[in-house]
């Protein structure tokens, strides 16, 4: 063997050993588990109505999600990347804050505004005199509300991106040949479209299909898979939990496949132009429409974050049938820098997504490496093994985690990590690899690949071209897929809620805590921390990249 | 004259191409014409009182380098942009207003804008399921089309699998298939590698001529302009500098600024002494019995164009001769034309069937040939 490929097969076995340890096993044994000795665990989830109405209620999420959200975010983008006016620009960058809000503070931004004791619902019944609040905050429906909030953007961003693109000349062309508007829509403009369409649509489906935060939150008694697992766990059912995550597992792999197969063959090269001016849209009447649209939009979309920063200054206990909170205090923020019980999660949080995300950025850089610029015979599998994470709902990954490393058995590669600190990192590292792993092969892969040839031409041993050429290259996709992991492993609350301990109790768990105690100051407070967290992650990532960036300089 | 443009003659050279069965020869094609039309874009030039028309059958070349305006004044014709000012008419109609998809021009564009996701076939069909025709009507005149343009079975295929040259040629069809009332070109030979480009000006030419249709054909590249079109029109900063047959702007520049962007020559002070004209470089003043033209008076420094073809080498010691040196040798098939650096740095180019050796000492001596003049 070459000194070239035994070094490939050097940095790829320890890592296709951690990746069949830490991601193929937990949920093959899942799978596994789910069968027992005799099939009695499936007997029992297929003999239970509460699970056959979770299936479906699931999947009438995912599909209700992913359609309200292209309903919201197609248009919306249109509208902004094509035209012009007043109110564009601010509505432009407004457009993206609901995903700046980790899920389960997004959650408890809604309740607090359309709940049924919320500020918005409450101003309705007062206003108009109503002995009941006019809606209930429960149900299928307020789930893909909220989905439909935190979702759309997805949809906006990557058919906004399409757009800016998009080959002007293309359109221009069927309008030449007599194509009127809405034919070129259908026969030109969408299915140009569809392969940005589709991604979205297939991450809307992804995340609404494993949503844990909504359901578990304001469902109001509607089962969903997600919380049916977590349930089932909970009450020590532990072979039906195994049976309803293969089911979850299995939905969320054949969706993926499902929208591979939609999208086969859809990759065109575009060429030409993509500038075309934005037109300003029709009379002053429709410009003063359209304003008034995105100033509703502004407000619509910044209430959330409003009104949780709002509830942060609010006095414990003292918001009960008022319309606004009556009495406001900046105790609750005292508190959380004060009492070390209260900083606690704060601090397990930072520690816990740093840990799992420095681990991330050191496989992401040899995965990526691996991938993309060896050739060798196990790189279909690697390429596979870092998407896995991906497919597999958070939930699931978390019940692997939890009935693979709940004891210490080192003949079948089991260690106990179960009420253990390092249960969390471990679950947010699995969680991100692909996160981080995707964008750092992307980077690598605009890098020409004849500059590490020439760098080992040029004398430089494996380890200088590795630092000198090989990581400045992936170096833009590292730092965009840890920020977007950190992000995620901060504000995280699904896989936290299966496996935290008390001690190692992230803030998500400590807000919903919080919540139960009706302290809704607290727990608000809480949720502002988490955006400012997000948002500090996000600038400090901006900034590495801006320092990175060639361009730049 | 034709080496030293590197033009060719389009119709021996022209591979026969059967007129597309699609378009109806002397239909009711009427003249199309850009009326004083202004166009301001902040950034970038526009197009500035902008007047030329074009008959069917004929060809204008809108020739210019990048931001000279020829693009937006192309998009005006198409409807694709709004003039500030001015009207676009054909057959007389105002139709400034009229949408792009209501003016039935056949346009080929730049990279050809050809649908990535549409068969050929369904390329080029697409104006006439716009136009609500039947598919299996469409099936049968876009297999015709594709006939016409020599592209015969090629309508299953990705549009993403053809060569340059063949996405091309499904551009043309794809424009011609609609009817149109006036064809109009952007760049279509740009993309083009050098062979297929020679061959495709003798086919464009003759096709656009046998659509008889006004056409209009945007270019960088003079030379392409010269080789297909009837007239040429060269803009720059927006604005039409001149509009001729390519000979009236190689004989005849309306300006130096039209001299010195066509063809190659130098441009040396002269003055006027009845029929003959003087020119000199640094103290050598040399009478040439010239044909001239231009020079409509005035008071302005005159200056002349030596085309290469207006001078010749002699002898280095020749009396009456401008003294130089030659630095370049370009061979141009028939002819070579030489660079010769005179005594006092005027760099000059000369045709010739006989060229000395670069470094060589030579006489250029002016010759009676056409002259053109202009006054600054």
């Amino acid at each position: 063997m070459s000194p070239e490929r035994s070094r490939t097969w050097l940095l790829a076995l320890p890592l296709l050993a951690l990746l069949l340890w830490a991601v193929v096993f937990p949920n093959a044994a899942v799978v596994v588990e789910s069968f027992g000795d005799d099939l009695s665990h499936w007997r029992e989830f297929f003999a239970s109505p509460g699970d056959r109405e979770a299936v479906l209620n699931t999947l009438i999420i995912s599909v209700g999600s992913v359609v309200a959200a292209l309903v919201i975010g197609l248009p919306l983008a249109f509208l902004l990347t094509r035209y012009e006016f007043p109110g564009r620009r601010i509505l432009r960058i407004v457009a993206i804050l609901p995903a700046a809000l980790p899920p389960l503070v997004g959650v408890i931004a809604f309740l607090f505004l359309y709940g049924e004791s919320g500020v918005v619902t409450r101003a309705v019944q007062y206003a108009l005199r109503l002995e009941e609040p006019p809606w209930r905050l429960t149900g299928l429906g307020a789930i893909i509300f909220v989905h439909a909030y935190t979702m759309y953007v997805f949809v906006f961003l990557f058919v906004s991106a399409a757009l800016e693109r998009f080959d002007a000349s293309v359109e221009e062309a069927a309008a030449g040949l007599g194509a009127g508007s809405v034919h070129r829509l259908r026969r030109v403009t969408l299915p140009l479209l569809f392969p940005a369409i589709a991604g979205a649509m297939l991450l809307v489906f992804m995340n609404s299909l494993g949503s844990f935060s909504a359901p578990y939150v304001f469902g109001g008694g509607v089962r969903v898979l997600s919380t049916q697992i977590f349930a089932s766990k909970l009450n020590g059912a532990l072979g039906l939990a195994y049976a309803e995550t293969t089911v979850l597992t299995t939905s969320a792999i054949a969706g993926l496949l499902l929208f591979r197969w939609l999208d086969r063959k859809r990759q065109y090269v575009v060429s030409g132009k993509g500038v075309r001016s934005r037109r300003a849209l029709g009379s002053g009447l429709v410009q003063a429409g359209l304003m008034l649209v995105a100033v509703t939009a502004v407000v619509f979309l910044v209430l959330p974050h409003l009104m949780v920063i709002l509830v942060s200054f609010a006095r414990d206990g003292a918001w009960t049938t008022q319309v606004l909170p009556p009495e406001y205090t900046l105790d609750n923020y005292r508190q959380l820098a004060t009492d070390s019980q209260l900083w606690r999660p704060i601090r397990n949080s930072v520690s816990m997504s740093a840990l799992a995300t420095v681990a991330n950025i050191g496989v992401a850089l040899v995965a990526a490496y691996l991938i993309v610029l060896r050739r060798w015979r196990g790189r279909r599998l690697l390429d596979v093994l870092v998407a896995l994470p991906w497919a597999i709902p958070a939930t699931a990954i978390a019940l692997g985690l939890a009935a693979t490393f709940n004891r210490n058995d080192p003949a079948s590669a089991r260690i106990l990590l179960v009420g253990t600190f390092w249960i969390l990192p471990l679950a947010y590292f699995i969680r991100n690899i692909p996160l981080v792993v995707t964008p750092a092969a992307a980077s690598l892969r605009q890098m020409d690949p004849s500059l590490e040839d020439a760098a080992r031409g040029l004398g430089a041993s494996w380890w200088l071209t590795m630092r000198r050429i090989v990581l400045p290259a992936a170096r833009p996709g590292l730092i965009a897929g840890a920020l977007l992991g950190a992000v995620t492993a901060v504000g995280d609350f699904v896989t936290s809620i299966v496996l935290y301990t008390h001690a190692n109790r992230p803030i998500s768990l400590e807000i919903l805590a919080q919540l139960r105690a009706l302290a809704f100051g607290t727990a608000a407070a809480y949720s502002v921390l988490l955006i400012v967290l997000v948002a500090l992650i996000t600038f400090a990532a901006r900034a590495l990249e801006d320092q990175y960036t060639p361009a730049s300089r | 004259m034709d080496a030293v443009l590197g033009r060719e003659h389009p119709e021996p050279l022209a591979r026969q191409v059967n007129a597309p069965e699609v378009v109806t020869v002397g239909g009711a094609a009427g003249e199309l014409a850009v009326d004083r039309v202004t166009r301001r874009f902040s950034a970038t030039a526009g197009v500035d009182d902008v007047s030329f028309s074009v008959a069917p059958g004929e060809l204008l070349a809108l020739v210019g380098a990048s931001g000279s305006g020829k693009t937006t004044t192309l998009r005006i014709i198409a409807g694709y942009e709004t003039p500030d000012s001015g009207r676009v008419l054909l057959s007389g109609e105002d139709i400034t207003r009229v949408p792009p998809q209501r003016r039935s021009f056949g346009m080929v564009f730049q990279h050809y804008a050809l649908f990535p996701h549409m068969s050929v076939e369904e390329n080029v069909a697409f104006g006439l399921e716009a136009r609500g025709v039947a598919r299996g009507e469409r099936a049968e005149r876009a297999r015709r089309a594709l006939a016409a343009v020599g592209l015969e079975g090629a309508g299953p295929r990705p549009v993403q699998s053809l060569s340059g040259g063949e996405q091309q040629r499904v551009a043309v069809a794809r424009a011609l298939i609609i009817d149109p009332r006036a064809l109009l070109l952007d760049e279509p030979l740009s993309n083009l590698d050098p062979t297929l480009r020679l061959q495709m000006r003798g086919e464009l030419s003759t096709m656009l001529h046998r659509a008889n249709l006004p056409a209009v054909l945007v270019t960088h590249d003079q030379e392409d302009a010269f080789a297909v079109a009837d007239r040429v029109a060269l803009l720059r900063a927006g604005r039409l500098l001149q509009i001729g047959t390519p000979e009236q702007i190689y004989r005849e520049p309306a300006s130096l600024e039209v001299a010195r962007f066509i063809g190659r020559g130098t441009v040396l002070p002269a003055v006027r002494e009845g029929d003959d004209v003087s020119v000199w470089t640094g103290k050598t003043r040399r009478a040439v019995p010239a044909q001239v033209a231009g020079d409509a008076g005035g008071d302005g420094q005159l200056y002349a164009l030596l085309r290469p073809e207006a001078m010749r080498l002699t002898a280095a010691d020749a009396p009456d001769a401008w003294q130089g040196v030659v630095r370049t040798r370009r061979f141009a098939g028939s002819l070579t034309v030489v660079g010769v650096e005179l005594e006092d740095g005027t760099a000059v180019e000369v045709e010739t069937d006989d060229p000395p050796a670069v470094g060589a000492r030579v006489g250029v001596v002016p010759r009676g040939a056409l002259m053109p003049l202009f006054r600054e």
